[in-house]
């Protein structure tokens, strides 16, 4: 019995110096920057130069990034963060390139492959299947149309299809 | 007789109208034939497989009730209307939807009308659910109800899940005759098929479902039934709309069927009569599904007629053979009075799931209807079948507030158009309803994307990491091997070297002593 009291007390004391030492340093997350998060495509294309979509949503808050680097997101993404940051007089100050969001994926001229695995290393979201010395393909279904296999090809075998 | 129908419960629902009965003719419950025209377009709609989905080639001969193509998972194969010759194939031919893709098959018929050899099934509880369920999906039969989705499929979801079947025989438009008319010709059979379909998915009892005012057919189901413990008849009110499946639900138990699921999630499996026709037709004579009856509604003149149309017939001929030639003072709607579309191409032919083809004298619209704006009189809310708010819902379609209109169940709606029709200041509500939907459909579509890219980035990162923890511990392997072998193994390995190197050096020095003296005897 008092074997299981103490480590109770033991476990409630602990307890209490986590809860206190949380409220001491806290986690900082933006709920601005989750929210940003949330509206870009999560495609993690890496255009933007920044690793992912995460990355950019921070350096969007944190180092006062421009907001039309995401290229899939279009017109239409920087309206909603636009409208999520009160961003009004600076509407007109973008030049909004691409106009509409058409998604597009990728496709393998599968005679041409090499088997390099070049492609495959750099997929950010493993649509890309095949051993290396061995024949590539698209997964179609995963594919996010971010194109960034396009630049890693040595043959020139891959190709882009509009949906 | 009246008696008897006085003493059952008739079911009901909130809301809806009742309907003016048109005088009822005998001519609506008897099956006219029309003769088969020379060319049959059958439109075949497609998803992912394209080009091998097909089953025939051009110039050649088919016969009838012989397969065209290959079904898949979510389609069912199609089948030749009739014997003859497959003069063209077109494909991408867009006349009815924009989105929707089709092929399109042109058969020259050669009037003889050879069938395939049909396989018969005198007892079908020889054979087990899977093997029938297998039959009833290659002979193509589908949902007639309107729902064109593969009634294999729903058969195959529904074992082991369903208690109660609800054969739906109500009509969802008040004018439409097509099933009447059915089940005053073949009840007979219509009921060998809510046998099978009870054996394939193992009911405890099956609902007929019917509205009242059909008193005729009434009295012999009843007569029927008498020694059948299975069988339920159910009568519903007269009213506009009844045949969908979710009000027919509500009204029979008061349960819900929540957005995104199915009748068959709460236990009850719904078919459609004409459906239940066609799966007896598929089990027990074999036959694939190549003909369906369809009613002709003609506003001015009341003529009102059923007819057994082979699939595939366009619908040209068929008005051409009705007399109906001059197409420039007509519009032809597809589908009943309240629920239609109208049609563009006179070249589309009739295909599974149209039920019903509506004439109307084109009138020269004088003045457009004024559309005035919203005044929350309420008349669309108590007049709306499955409860909900068609002034609240237009208000946030319209301004776009794309979140508030889904939290008020904006995709329960049916598009019954009722709503429009009772309101006062003429707005097209269910235009914006459509409207609003896609936009959901779109949203929905787009954070499923967000979330499934997502879920790979992680999984991806997950792997990634993964193998450099498996890297880094494959290092620390390899270098205490080596430390262990290193004691072992220092010295032989140690003294090869050594001599290894020695005779290189050895045969380097040879070989330039010997350049050298080369060098000497030429100078």
């Amino acid at each position: 019995m008092i074997i299981i009291l103490i480590f109770s007390l033991v476990s409630f004391l602990l307890g209490l110096i986590l809860a206190y030492t949380h409220y001491l340093f806290p986690v900082k997350t933006d709920p601005i920057i989750n929210k940003i998060n949330n509206e870009l495509p999560q495609s993690q294309c890496a255009q933007c130069g920044y690793p992912g979509c995460y990355p950019y949503a921070k350096a969007i808050i944190n180092k006062n990034e421009k907001i039309n680097k995401c290229i899939p997101g279009g017109s239409e993404l920087i309206f909603k963060i636009t409208k999520l940051l009160n961003l009004d007089k600076n509407i007109e100050d973008i030049n909004i390139q691409n106009k509409s969001l058409v998604y597009t994926t990728v496709k393998i001229d599968e005679k041409n492959c090499v088997g390099c695995s070049k492609c495959a290393i750099f997929c950010p979201v493993d649509a890309i299947i095949g051993a290396p010395n061995f024949m590539h393909t698209v997964v179609q279904k995963f594919c996010t149309g971010c194109n960034i296999c396009l630049l890693h090809c040595p043959t020139n075998c891959i190709k882009i299809i509009k949906e | 007789m009246y008696y008897t129908l006085l003493i059952k419960k008739k079911y009901n629902f909130s809301g809806g109208i009742k309907c003016l009965s048109i005088n009822t003719e005998l001519d609506n419950y008897i099956i006219n034939y029309i003769p088969y025209p020379k060319e049959f377009f059958v439109h075949v709609k497609y998803n992912t497989l394209k080009k091998n989905m097909l089953r025939v080639k051009i110039n050649q001969k088919v016969l009838c009730g012989e397969p065209l193509t290959f079904g898949d998972c979510l389609s069912v194969p199609i089948h030749a209307p009739t014997s003859g010759l497959i003069k063209n194939i077109e494909f991408n031919s867009n006349c009815f939807g924009i989105n929707k893709e089709n092929i399109k098959i042109t058969i020259i018929s050669d009037y003889l009308d050879q069938w395939i050899r049909l396989k018969k099934i005198n007892n079908y509880k020889l054979y087990s659910p899977q093997s029938l369920i297998k039959i009833i999906y290659r002979s193509g039969v589908v949902g007639l109800g309107g729902a064109y989705f593969s009634s294999s499929k729903k058969l195959m979801l529904s074992i082991n899940k369903v208690h109660t079947l609800v054969v739906n025989a109500v009509e969802s438009d008040p004018y439409i005759t097509a099933d009447y008319c059915l089940m005053n010709n073949y009840l007979n059979e219509i009921f060998i098929g809510c046998e099978i379909i009870s054996w394939i998915s193992k009911v405890k009892n099956i609902f007929i479902v019917i509205q009242e005012d059909k008193i005729k057919l009434i009295s012999q189901i009843k007569l029927l039934i008498q020694n059948k413990p299975l069988f339920k008849i159910c009568i519903f009110k007269k009213k506009y709309p009844a045949g969908s499946s979710k009000i027919i639900i509500q009204s029979l138990t008061g349960k819900d069927i929540p957005y995104g699921q199915h009748s068959i999630d709460i236990g009850y499996l719904i078919f459609n009569i004409a459906t239940v026709y066609a799966i007896k037709r598929a089990v027990i004579n074999g036959e694939p599904l190549i003909q369906r009856i369809v009613s002709l509604y003609n506003d001015k003149n009341h003529l009102s007629k059923n007819f057994l149309i082979r699939i595939g017939t366009p619908i040209n001929f068929f008005l051409n053979y009705l007399k109906i030639k001059n197409n420039l003072d007509y519009m032809i709607y597809i589908g009943g009075v309240f629920m239609n579309n109208i049609l563009i191409d006179l070249n589309y032919s009739i295909s599974k799931d149209i039920n019903c083809v509506l004439i109307r004298k084109y009138e020269k619209k004088t003045k457009k209807p004024i559309n005035y704006s919203c005044i929350n009189c309420g008349y669309c809310v108590q007049v709306c079948p499955v409860n909900l708010l068609p002034q609240k819902l237009y208000l946030h379609s319209k301004y776009n507030h794309h979140e508030k209109a889904k939290s008020s169940y904006i995709m329960d709606c049916i598009e019954c158009k009722i709503c429009e029709k009772v309101c006062p200041s003429n707005i097209p509500l269910v235009k914006y309803f459509k409207r609003e939907k896609i936009i959901q459909n779109e949203i929905d579509t787009e954070i499923k994307r967000k979330k499934m890219f997502f879920n790979h980035f992680q999984q991806r990162e997950a792997r990634i990491l993964n193998q450099k923890t498996i890297v880094h511990e494959n290092k620390n392997d390899f270098n205490n091997t080596n430390l262990m072998k290193f004691s072992v193994l220092e010295k032989t390995s140690k003294k090869e070297f050594v001599n290894k190197q020695e005779i290189e050096k050895n045969i380097r020095k040879e070989i330039l002593r010997s350049s050298i003296e080369r060098a000497k005897l030429k100078k």
